[in-house]
C-alpha cells in the first residue's frame, strides 16, 4: 500500500502547511526541548564541529545528514538555521517532507518555484530542508540536479534520510554527507533527566534503564514514551513497557499465538483488522511483530526462525508486493515454524 | 486462441470506424500507392480496446504485407530503433522490387510508454530522424498523446505525421454512436454464431454498453458468457467478472493445461487473480505442510508481479499467472467439498474504509507538520499524540485550535468509532 499524499491530500495539506508549520509547541515535548543551538546537539562532535565552523564564516554547501529515525537530522537542521538567520530563521528555511509529496512534478515545479526566490536576508541565501529524501524517485531526485546548481546563490538544500545509498550518487557529490549515529545510552538519559528537571519530576534509576533501553538510540521516542507515561501519572518499568505494549498493542501477540497454533483464519482476521481498520501498511505490522518477538519467550531457534520468516515479507513488501498476501504468507509460514517441536 | 484475437479484422474494410476516421486512413494508404507520400507515419491515439493496433495490422494487411513491431515490451533505445526500424525502413528494402513498395508496415506500439529513464534514451529522437527517411508506412500508437508530446523530440514526430484520434463518436446518441453500436452488434452476433453459441439479445445490450467504446473488452465480455454458460452481463460492474470464478475454480482443480487455457482466454489482471486464489486458498487446505507450500507457491508469483512492474521488465508477464494457476498441485490433501469461491475480503474492506483510512491519513499530515515528520512516520506514532490528546487538556486544546479536525478526524484520534 503506497501512500501518496501528493495527490490525496494536497488541498488540506497546503492549507495545514501554510497556516501551522513551525509554530512553537510548548505541550509536546520533543518540541519543546527541541534544541535551540548546535550545542546542545548531543553525540555528534564532529558534524557540529564542521558546522559551527560554516556558520562562523556565514556560509553553508549543500549538506546531506543521513541516520535513522530520532538521531537529530531534523533537529541539526533546525539549530543551524537558528545559528545563521536568528530570530527569523522560520523565514529563511522551508520545511518539505519527500514521503509526503514524493511527485516528479513536485520536484520540477515547487521545489524550483520555492529554490528561485531570493531572499530577504543578509547572508542572501535561505534554507530548504527536505526530509526523508530517499522517499524521492530516482527521476525525481535526478530532477533536482540542475535546481541545485542553478540555484545554488538563494538556496542551499540540506537533504535528510535513512539510507545515504538511496540518494542519486549525482546529488551525494553535490553534498557535504553527514552520518548520523543512534544517539548513546549517555545522552539520552542526560537528556531526559534535563527534561524531568524543568518539568519539577524525578526518574528513578530503574525507570531511567527501561526508558533508555525501549528507546533504542531514538531520542524522539525515549522523549514521547516520557511524556506518555508522566501523562498517565505513574513513571516505572512496568508503566513503560505497557506503553510500548500500547504501540504495539495486544493484537500483536494475539496474531502471533494464533498463527504459531495454527489458527491461520483467526490470525488472517486480525492482520486483516490492522489492515482496514487501524490503517497500518504491511510494513508496520512486520516491524512491530518484530519488535514483538524480540522481545518475547520463545526458543532461539524460533524466534531465528520467525525473524528469518519476517525479513522475507518485509524485503518482499519493500519491493513493492501485496502487503495482504505476503503477511498471510508469513501467517502459514509462523505455522510451521510452531508446529515443530524442538 | 482467444476470440478477441481470432476475430481481430485483417483488412482495413473490416475494421469498425466512423466514416471520418475511415476516409483519413483510407486516402493516407492510397497516398502510398503512387510514390512514397509526404506524411511518412501516422499516429493513433485514444484508451484501450479502441482499435488502435487493430487498425495497424488491418493497414499491413490491405497493403499484403506483414507487419514489423516494436512494444513497449522492447527496449526502444537509440541502439534498437536504429537498428530494428532503420533495417525495416530502407536496407531492408534493398532487394525488393520497387514497384512492390511498400514491403511492410512498422508498429511503434505504445509510444507513450517509451522512457528517457526506462531504458529508452534517445528512442523518440532516433524516431523522428527515421519518419522523415522511411521507405515504409509507419504507426504510431498511444494512449495519451498529451503526455507523449512532453517528451523530448516528441513534438518532431507529432508535427511530421497524420494524428488520428480514434474516437468513433462525438458523444453518447449522436449519429456516429448509433452507427458504430450498430456495427458493434452485428459483430459481436456474428462472432457468437460462427462459434456456435448463442446468448439473449440483452446480454448482448449490456456487455456494449458496460464497455463502451473498449471493444476488446465486449468480445472477451462476449465469450467469457458465453463460454461459461453464465450470465455476466448481469453482473454489477466489470470487477468482479464471472470469468474469474471460473478461472479460480480451473486452478484449484488439477488441469493444468486447462487451468493455462484459462488464463490465456482472460483479460483479468494478474494481480487480481492472485489476489482471488489467495482469499480461497484457506478453504481449499487441511494440513499444515499444504498451508505452506502453496503460500510459497503465491507469494512468490505475487512477488514476481510487483518485481516486473518495478523494473519495468514486462518479459516476465506472463509468469504469475502461470505459476499461481499450479496452486493445486502444492496441495496434497485438498478439501474437495463444495465452497463459493469469495471475492478478496481484503480489497472490499479496503474500499468500505476508505474514509477512515483518509481520515487517520490527513490527521497524521497534521499532526507531522507540527511535529516536523512526515505522514507515514507520525502513523507509527499515533498512539502516543491519541494518549495524550485524551489525557492532556494542554495538548487537546493544542490541537483542536491548530488543527481544525474534522469529525473523522477526531474520531481516528480518540480511536472511537
Amino acid at each position: 500500500m503506497v501512500f501518496n499524499a501528493s495527490c490525496t491530500y494536497a488541498h488540506e495539506y497546503e492549507e495545514t502547511r501554510s497556516k501551522y508549520q513551525g509554530s512553537v509547541m510548548i505541550e509536546i515535548w520533543t518540541e519543546k526541548y527541541r534544541p535551540k543551538s548546535l550545542s546542545e546537539i548531543y553525540g555528534e562532535d564532529e558534524n557540529i564541529q564542521k558546522l559551527k565552523s560554516f556558520v562562523e564564516r556565514k556560509e553553508i554547501p549543500h549538506l546531506l545528514f543521513a541516520g535513522s529515525v530520532g538521531t537529530g537530522k531534523t533537529s541539526t537542521a533546525i539549530a543551524l538555521a537558528i545559528e545563521l538567520f536568528g530570530d527569523s530563521w522560520k523565514e529563511n528555511m522551508v520545511e518539505m517532507n519527500a514521503s509526503n509529496e514524493n511527485g516528479i512534478d513536485v520536484i520540477r515545479n515547487k521545489i524550483k518555484d520555492i529554490a528561485r526566490i531570493k531572499p530577504s536576508n543578509p547572508l542572501g541565501f535561505k534554507i530548504l530542508f527536505l526530509d526523508e529524501a530517499d522517499q524521492l524517485t530516482a527521476e525525481a531526485q535526478a530532477a533536482l540536479r540542475r535546481t541545485m546548481e542553478i540555484y545554488s546563490e538563494t538556496t542551499r538544500f540540506i537533504f535528510s534520510c535513512n539510507y545515504s545509498s538511496k540518494i542519486i550518487p549525482p546529488i551525494q557529490s553535490r553534498t557535504v554527507v553527514m552520518r548520523f549515529r543512534p544517539v548513546p545510552d549517555e545522552y539520552i538519559s542526560r537528556k531526559l533527566q534535563e527534561i524531568a528537571k524543568n518539568e519539577g519530576f524525578e526518574i528513578d534509576e530503574e525507570s531511567m534503564h527501561a526508558l533508555v533501553e525501549v528507546s533504542a538510540g531514538d531520542m524522539r521516542k525515549a522523549i514521547n514514551v516520557l511524556q506518555a507515561v508522566y501523562t498517565s501519572g505513574e513513571i516505572s518499568p512496568k508503566k513503560i513497557y505497557e506503553i510500548i505494549g500500547y504501540a504495539s498493542p495486544d493484537k500483536v501477540q494475539k496474531m502471533i499465538s494464533r498463527a504459531i497454533n495454527g489458527l491461520f483464519d483467526e490470525a488472517r482476521e486480525i492482520v486483516d483488522g490492522m489492515l482496514v481498520y487501524d490503517g497500518l501498511s504491511g510494513i508496520d505490522i512486520v516491524r512491530s511483530l518484530h519488535s514483538y518477538v524480540r522481545s518475547s519467550m520463545i526458543s532461539p531457534r524460533q524466534k531465528i526462525e520467525i525473524i528469518k520468516a519476517l525479513a522475507d515479507a518485509e524485503f518482499r513488501i519493500v519491493e513493492g508486493s501485496n502487503d495482504r498476501i505476503q503477511l498471510d504468507a508469513l501467517i502459514a509460514k509462523l505455522a510451521e515454524i510452531g508446529s515443530r517441536t524442538d | 486462441m482467444s476470440w478477441a484475437d481470432k476475430y481481430r479484422p485483417k483488412n482495413i474494410d473490416d475494421v469498425i470506424l466512423s466514416p471520418e476516421i475511415r476516409k483519413q486512413i483510407t486516402d493516407w494508404i492510397e497516398s502510398w500507392k503512387e510514390d512514397i507520400p509526404k506524411r511518412r507515419s501516422l499516429i493513433l491515439y485514444g484508451s484501450q480496446g479502441t482499435g488502435k493496433t487493430t487498425t495497424a495490422y488491418a493497414i499491413a494487411g490491405t497493403f499484403g504485407v506483414p507487419v514489423v513491431e516494436m512494444n513497449a515490451s522492447d527496449q526502444r533505445n537509440r541502439d534498437s530503433m536504429k537498428g530494428t526500424a532503420l533495417m525495416a525502413s530502407l536496407y531492408g528494402d534493398l532487394f525488393v522490387d520497387s514497384a512492390k513498395r511498400p514491403s511492410k508496415v512498422i508498429l511503434i506500439d505504445e509510444a507513450d510508454n517509451m522512457f528517457e529513464r526506462g531504458g529508452d534514451t534517445g528512442g523518440i529522437y532516433e524516431l523522428s530522424k527515421i519518419i522523415k527517411n522511411s521507405a515504409n508506412p509507419i504507426v504510431i500508437t498511444m494512449n495519451d498523446l498529451f503526455e507523449f508530446r512532453k517528451k523530448n523530440y516528441a513534438s518532431d514526430v507529432i508535427s511530421s505525421s497524420l494524428v488520428i484520434e480514434m474516437k468513433q463518436y462525438g458523444r453518447k446518441l449522436d449519429k456516429n454512436y448509433n452507427e458504430f453500436r450498430r456495427n458493434i452488434k452485428a459483430r459481436l452476433l456474428f462472432i457468437l454464431k460462427n462459434e456456435g453459441y448463442t446468448l439473449p439479445d440483452q446480454i448482448v445490450d449490456r456487455i456494449i454498453d458496460r464497455n463502451m467504446p473498449d471493444i476488446r473488452s465486449m468480445i472477451n465480455d462476449l465469450e467469457a458468457s458465453a463460454v461459461s454458460g453464465t450470465n455476466i452481463g448481469d453482473q454489477s460492474s466489470r470487477d468482479v467478472p464471472e470469468i474469474v470464478y471460473y478461472m479460480v475454480d480451473k486452478a484449484f482443480k488439477r488441469n493444468y493445461d486447462e487451468t493455462l487455457r484459462s488464463i490465456y482466454g482472460s483479460d483479468i489482471d494478474d494481480s487480481y487473480y492472485v489476489s482471488w486464489i489467495d482469499e480461497n486458498l484457506p478453504f481449499k487446505i487441511s494440513d499444515l505442510q499444504d498451508l505452506v507450500s502453496a503460500y510459497d507457491l503465491i507469494s512468490y508469483a505475487d512477488h514476481l508481479i510487483w518485481a516486473m512492474e518495478r523494473k519495468r521488465h514486462y518479459e516476465l508477464m506472463a509468469f504469475p499467472m502461470e505459476i499461481a494457476g499450479g496452486i493445486s498441485y502444492y496441495i496434497q490433501n485438498m478439501k474437495h467439498e463444495y465452497v463459493k469461491y469469495q471475492s478478496p475480503s481484503y480489497i472490499n474492506q479496503m474500499s468500505r474504509t476508505k474514509e477512515k483510512r483518509h481520515a487517520l491519513m490527513s490527521l497524521a499530515l497534521k499532526i507531522g507538520l507540527l511535529v516536523h515528520m512526515g505522514a507515514q512516520r507520525t502513523m507509527d506514532d499515533l498512539w502516543f499524540y491519541s494518549l495524550l490528546y485524551q489525557k492532556n487538556e494542554g495538548v487537546k486544546n493544542l490541537l483542536d485550535e491548530k488543527l481544525n479536525l474534522t469529525q473523522g478526524e477526531e474520531n481516528a484520534l480518540t480511536r472511537s468509532e
